[in-house]
């Protein structure tokens, strides 16, 4: 008779107790390893943001120094920090140090501004976070942004009150005296013609009362925007494209979520060649023997322009550019009779810093020629309303054609006639009276005027191809 | 005469044969049974919830990896088109870039390519796209017409959606997602 060994039965028993117990690691160990993962997961993703908000942080660095250098003139970048690449001297770089994170983390941001002194900087900022312990490895994020100046001047109407058309044949469009559709420069500007127009003309205003923009019966080729209420169009108006019918909007080109900032303007500083008092009577600028500053342009002062049936001229040799600051806060302009006018010569130009009232009447304002191909560009006839407080007239009229820029944030601005008016009309309120047909220069979008610059393209580098044509920059 | 003579068999060998007695044998199928049952739950529960975790972490990485997504997408684009109010196009960096709720999927398209599931298995009716003016107020986007609309005031876009595993034994697992309100960098909203 054969008996069972005690000792194989022990055995069992241990056996089963070693594969219960691996079993139960096992699950625990998987368990530890989801955990581990799921952790490092959320760590990265948390240090990811950092990496982001770091990116944006040297941005907002390289933005700050850009604008400061047109703020304040004397502002240095080498002293701020900064230091000429050593690849470019249209270059600069920096490297800003990031602290506060936790976990033993640290972080930098290498910063690298591509002409940083010319008119469309480009910035790229690559910020590296390295995460200490087991959930190691750094983690990069490149961002880049284009820069461009703002322009006072990027609608072509604009009011903080109402716009209103109040003729039955008015009509808003626009063209491009400097560049061709696909963006390339023309060989020299061009005025506003049928062939060249586009429907790109832009109405805005920021309030948000119902009529904001009146548009009654104008056709406004391209778009209008308000602050709250939408646009009220007649039965013979439209916005929209070409191709709109009459008594309709396209909401692709309405919208009610328009934001413009107001900001006032001051007087130039420059010492004048003479003060004027009040012109009474024919004038003629620069005249001989006057000297331009510095900056070559001629810079005059008077009380005020008080006339009928005379001639404020600017002409000359060289196409001069002459500012005229005015200094009666009550009437700075008031030009009548039938044949008062301010005329500028073909490439001439006139800016007029004004705190009063303005009205050109009589024959209005020839800047340069009488018909959309002869005129000047609008920029050089230039009217900078200076009031501050309350409400400041202002009343032109072309002569057959008007081309000009207004900028007045107090301004209640009337523009008569029956012809063109190119240009762009900043303004508290605006009024288009006649049949008038507004043609908007979008090339105004890119003048500069001392403005600060803004992001124009903002764009992550996410491939290696990408990175790889910044990488030589940005890995000192 | 044949005598036999029976070896006395030792006491000890005696004892060690000597079978479990009833009782015995009861105590002993009840311990174990404890011991069992309690190591067949542990190990049910652990796998149970190991399971549940395994869904967790899988809703978990795909929506951190599509918020990644999408942030990135959102903020280059240069358009925004509503198709519906659960689809969006935009364009980035030249291409078309649709995002869908698709049969309960969310699903990622570039240009006429593969549509992708980015986050697979949601909660019939809990996704959204919502999508705000620059001063931040909620833009409709129900009708045709609320969408023509919201095409060039769109500012900034946010999704919500909740995510879900089921499995056979296992309770549903859910994991709701609410992103951050992504702004169009470079989409300028008033002419």
């Amino acid at each position: 008779m054969k008996h069972s060994n005690p000792s194989s039965n022990r055995g069992s028993a241990l056996i089963v107790a070693l594969l219960i117990s691996a079993i139960i690691a096992v699950s625990l160990a998987s368990y530890m390893q989801l955990s581990r993962t799921s952790m490092t997961v959320s760590n990265r993703a948390l240090y990811s943001n950092a990496a982001m908000n770091l990116a944006e942080n040297g941005l907002e660095e390289a933005m700050y120094s850009i604008n400061q250098k047109i703020a304040d003139s004397s502002y240095n970048w080498v002293t701020d920090g900064w230091s000429i690449s050593p690849s470019s001297a249209a270059d600069v770089r920096r490297t800003v140090a990031a602290t506060g994170f936790d976990q033993n983390a640290t972080g930098q941001v290498r910063i690298y501004v591509y002409g940083y002194a010319g008119t469309s900087p480009v910035a790229v900022a690559r910020s590296t976070v390295t995460l200490a312990g087991t959930t190691g490895g750094s983690i990069e994020k490149w961002v880049q942004i284009q820069l461009r100046k703002t322009s006072k001047f990027s609608n072509g109407l604009v009011a903080k009150d109402s716009i209103t058309f109040s003729g039955n044949n008015a009509s808003v469009d626009s063209w491009n005296s400097e560049k061709l559709d696909d963006g390339t420069l023309r060989g020299s500007p061009v005025g506003y013609s049928a062939g060249v127009a586009h429907d790109k003309g832009s109405v805005g205003s920021i309030s948000v009362a119902v009529n904001s923009v009146a548009v009654q019966n104008a056709d406004i080729w391209g778009y209008a925007a308000t602050g709250g209420a939408l646009p009220s169009v007649g039965a013979n108006g439209l916005i929209g494209p070409y191709g709109t019918t009459s008594g309709s909007m396209d909401m692709d080109r309405v919208s009610t979520d328009f934001a413009a900032s107001f900001d006032p303007v001051s007087s130039p500083t420059q010492t004048p060649i003479v003060s004027f008092g009040v012109i009474n009577n024919n004038l003629s600028l620069p005249r001989l023997g006057d000297f331009p500053a510095a900056d070559g342009i001629y810079y005059y002062e008077a009380t005020r322009i008080d006339f009928n049936n005379k001639t404020f001229n600017i002409v000359g040799l060289g196409n001069p550019q002459v500012v005229i600051t005015l200094t009666d806060t009550s009437t700075s302009i008031d030009i009548g009779g039938g044949s008062g006018e301010i005329t500028i010569g073909s490439g001439a130009s006139l800016e007029i810093f004004a705190p009063g009232d303005i009205k050109i009447a009589g024959n209005g304002v020839l800047n340069g020629g009488n018909t959309t191909a002869t005129a000047n560009q609008s920029k050089n006839f230039q009217i900078w309303g200076t009031k501050t407080s309350g409400v400041q007239d202002i009343q032109i009229a072309g002569n057959g054609v008007l081309s000009t820029l207004v900028y007045a944030p107090q301004g209640s601005v009337k523009i008569n006639g029956n012809g063109d008016v190119c240009g762009s009309v900043i303004a508290n309120d605006i009024t288009l009276t006649g049949n008038a047909a507004f043609h908007y220069d979008e090339s105004l979008a890119d003048m500069d005027g001392g403005n600060p610059f803004r992001i124009s393209r903002w764009s992550e580098l996410t491939s290696a191809a990408q990175r790889a044509a910044h990488s030589a920059n940005l890995s000192w | 005469m044949i005598t036999t003579i029976l070896s006395p068999v030792p006491e000890a060998k005696r004892q060690s044969r000597r079978g479990f007695t009833l009782v015995e044998m009861m105590i002993a199928a009840g311990i174990s049974a404890l011991i069992l049952t309690g190591i067949m739950t542990t190990f049910l529960h652990l796998g149970r919830s190991g399971a549940r975790f395994q869904n967790y972490n899988d809703m978990e990485a795909q929506t951190r990896r599509t918020l990644e997504l999408f942030a990135q997408d959102v903020r280059q684009a240069s358009t925004v088109t509503w198709n519906s109010a659960t689809s969006v196009t935009f364009t980035v960096n030249g291409l078309t870039v649709t995002y869908a709720n698709s049969a309960n999927n969310f699903t990622r398209q570039i240009g006429a390519g593969a549509v992708g599931n980015v986050i697979s298995g949601l909660t019939p009716n809990t996704f959204q796209f919502r999508a705000f003016n620059l001063d931040g107020t909620e833009l409709p986007l129900a009708t045709a017409a609320n969408r023509t609309a919201a095409n060039s005031s769109t500012k900034q876009v946010q999704i919500s959606m909740q995510a879900e595993r089921s499995q056979q034994t296992l309770a549903t697992a859910t994991n709701t997602v609410l992103s951050a309100r992504f702004i169009l960098r470079n989409v300028i909203v008033t002419a």
